[in-house]
């Protein structure tokens, strides 16, 4: 909801805008927020200092079951309209993040944009610079499955009466080499098909600006097809995702633990397909019983034998005592097959939350939280180069690190503005 | 031993940091506030001035009750619930924040008027210019209005808060807040059936008075949607 704040007198005289014509309007501080601490019995991880510095997942998986396992982050700015003497409408949005430390600051967003100036599509949106891009995300396990983020310029929200259209050229870097790649965004969305459901589609086309390389079987560009129905109903809503990925996208456009830095796999052998499937929501069972739910695979099928297959389902249930006191329990089971048989990477975890929230419910938010989790996780296999170091696109080898059992512990809040 | 005594600790950390929450949650009342239902027996009074009169006792804000019990004041020839505040002498500017939450999937529909201590009307705050506000920091869906009490004005003595008889618009349609999170954290929102708050002459209504400057104030709702 845009709302006028008193606030912009103040702004206005800060920003430079205010010596033009150009007015702000609709000025909106953003920010999201979850800090905390989390003790843990395990002496051997992080040197030995009792508390985690990494979230709790199965290795070589992706994403983290968040539920009294997130590390804490910070990031806020501001969006804001810029109105000129003209009907074209610009906007701003400003926006930096960081985790602790203050050096690792840096720019999440920072784009402008100008609707109302083509005829018949007053919605219809020109944008240039780095923003989050129409990012599709499973909240439970902090996996953002579709997520272009980054530099570039687009057209987006043309009204096709059935659908909304938008095209974006974006401009990542390789997660192999950091070579100049261009990624093309075509996508159709809010595409009704009851009044309680509808469909968003897309594809991704991503290809090396410089492809020239002196080794055979380099992949230089990659595809991905997107398709997500979402339904709402009485009792809440589901969203089912379809992905199929090939070349440098098979396995790509993911942004969560363990998937970041791999989005965009050329200046590598990185041939063949990947299918994903998220099916994820929530359930409200009566006013004070609800439960987020989601269940996620991906079967990455590589030419070099190099891929796996990911299985992860989870399940949140949670009683709201009153309208602040609540109580979640969060199960997670992930599962992570190697490709070429090196073995089964696993995790069980199971969290008790106490909550003190702004509401009933899984989104109420803020969130003032104490919590305790038991996870038995199983390592069977790592990614190891032929010098015995981790790395990314190396081969699953065999590991014996077995199964560790932890119990951790901690409190944190989580909040929006 | 040491891994004895660390188990010890945490199995005492553990559940004294659960009661602690616990308690805290169940101890609920995040602002100054007083529960004033009033017991007067349904009454339709022919002048304000008959209404009982309830006062800040010297705290921040006051939570009126609107119910079958409160008294009825003829208004445009129907009657409304009514009832009165006496507001504190102040030299300076303040503000009156009036908060109605969400309970029960209703609204409480209300209207205020300053009178001077002669009952005479200074200033009146209608149903429309109350506006939605989403969840914020143990905040509810609710509807939020406000007034700005200018130290030039003459000797606001009487505040009467006052449902309405036909309040328009009478249903609010509310913002998920799985719709909130994806707004804020810029994300794509999950698709939910559309809710509505019903507008409503019963429920609960917060009144608040700001000891801060309106600049200042308008900084703190910004980081608590107030």
């Amino acid at each position: 909801m845009m709302t006028r704040r008193g606030l912009l007198p103040l702004l206005a005289l800060a920003l430079p805008f205010s010596a033009s014509a150009a007015e702000l309007e609709n000025f909106t501080p953003m920010g999201y927020v979850k800090w905390g601490n989390i003790y843990t019995n395990n002496k051997n991880r992080n040197d030995g200092k009792g508390k985690l510095d990494t979230v709790i997942r199965a290795s070589e998986g992706f994403g983290n079951y968040r539920l009294g396992n997130e590390m804490n982050w910070w990031e806020g700015g501001f969006k804001t309209d810029i109105t000129t003497d003209t009907d074209a409408i610009f906007d701003f949005t400003w926006y930096i993040g960081s985790g602790e430390s203050w050096g690792d600051v840096g720019t999440m967003q920072t784009w402008a944009s100008v609707y109302n100036i083509i005829p018949g599509q007053p919605n219809a949106k020109i944008w240039v610079g780095k923003r989050f891009y129409q990012r599709y995300e499973v909240h439970m396990i902090d996996v953002k499955y579709w997520d272009v983020s980054d530099n570039g310029t687009g057209l987006e929200n043309v009204d096709f009466g059935f659908a909304k259209g938008s095209l974006a050229w974006l401009a990542p870097e390789s997660s192999a080499d950091q070579r100049a790649l261009h990624n093309i965004d075509l996508r159709l969305s809010d595409l009704k098909l009851t009044d309680d459901a509808d469909l968003t589609t897309g594809i991704n086309y991503v290809f090396a600006q410089n492809s020239s390389y002196n080794e055979k079987d380099i992949t230089t560009n990659g595809s991905m097809l997107s398709m997500i129905y979402r339904q709402a109903w009485s009792m809440g809503s589901n969203s089912l995702a379809f992905q199929y990925g090939r070349d440098a996208l098979a396995g790509g456009l993911m942004s969560a633990e363990g998937a970041s830095s791999t989005k965009y796999n050329t200046g590598v052998n990185h041939n063949g397909y990947s299918w994903r499937v998220f099916n994820y929501g929530e359930i409200n069972f009566t006013d004070n019983i609800q439960s987020m739910y989601s269940i996620a695979w991906q079967a990455l099928n590589l030419d070099n034998k190099t891929g796996m297959t990911w299985f992860s389902t989870g399940l949140r249930p949670q009683y709201s005592w009153n309208e602040y006191l609540a109580t979640a329990l969060e199960f997670g089971y992930e599962r992570v097959d190697a490709q070429n048989d090196a073995g089964v990477n696993n995790l069980y975890k199971v969290t008790l939350a106490q909550m003190i929230q702004a509401g009933k419910g899984v989104w109420a938010r803020p969130a003032l939280r104490l919590f305790v989790t038991w996870s038995d996780s199983d390592t069977q296999w790592e990614r190891l180069n032929s010098y015995g170091e981790k790395y990314k696109y190396a081969a699953p080898v065999k590991s014996d690190k077995g199964s560790t059992e932890e119990v951790t512990f901690g409190f944190n809040f989580e909040l929006w503005w | 031993m040491d891994n004895i005594i660390q188990e010890h600790m945490m199995k005492k950390i553990i559940p004294m940091a659960f009661g602690l929450l616990w308690l805290s949650g169940c101890a609920q009342q995040v602002t100054s506030t007083q529960d004033t239902s009033i017991v007067t027996p349904v009454t339709c009074c022919s002048a304000l001035d008959q209404l009982p009169v309830q006062s800040f006792n010297g705290k921040s804000s006051l939570t009126l009750n609107f119910g079958a019990q409160t008294p009825k004041i003829s208004e445009n020839n129907t009657s409304v619930r009514a009832q009165v505040l006496a507001l504190p002498n102040r030299d300076s500017a303040y503000t009156i924040e009036f908060t109605a939450p969400l309970n029960n999937e209703q609204f409480l529909a209300a209207q205020a008027v300053i009178y001077d201590a002669d009952w005479k009307p200074l200033q009146k705050l209608e149903y429309k210019d109350f506006v939605y506000r989403t969840p914020a920091v143990l905040q509810s869906h609710r509807l939020f209005a406000s007034m700005l009490v200018q130290p030039g004005m003459k000797a606001p003595r009487w505040l009467v808060v006052s449902t309405v008889a036909d309040p328009k618009p009478d249903r609010v349609k509310l913002i998920p807040e799985s719709t909130i999170y994806a707004e804020k954290t810029q994300v794509e929102a999950p698709l939910e059936l559309t809710k509505y708050g019903t507008a409503g002459d019963t429920g609960p209504l917060t009144v608040r008075i700001s000891r801060f400057s309106q600049l200042a104030n308008e900084l703190i709702n910004v980081v608590t949607g107030g």
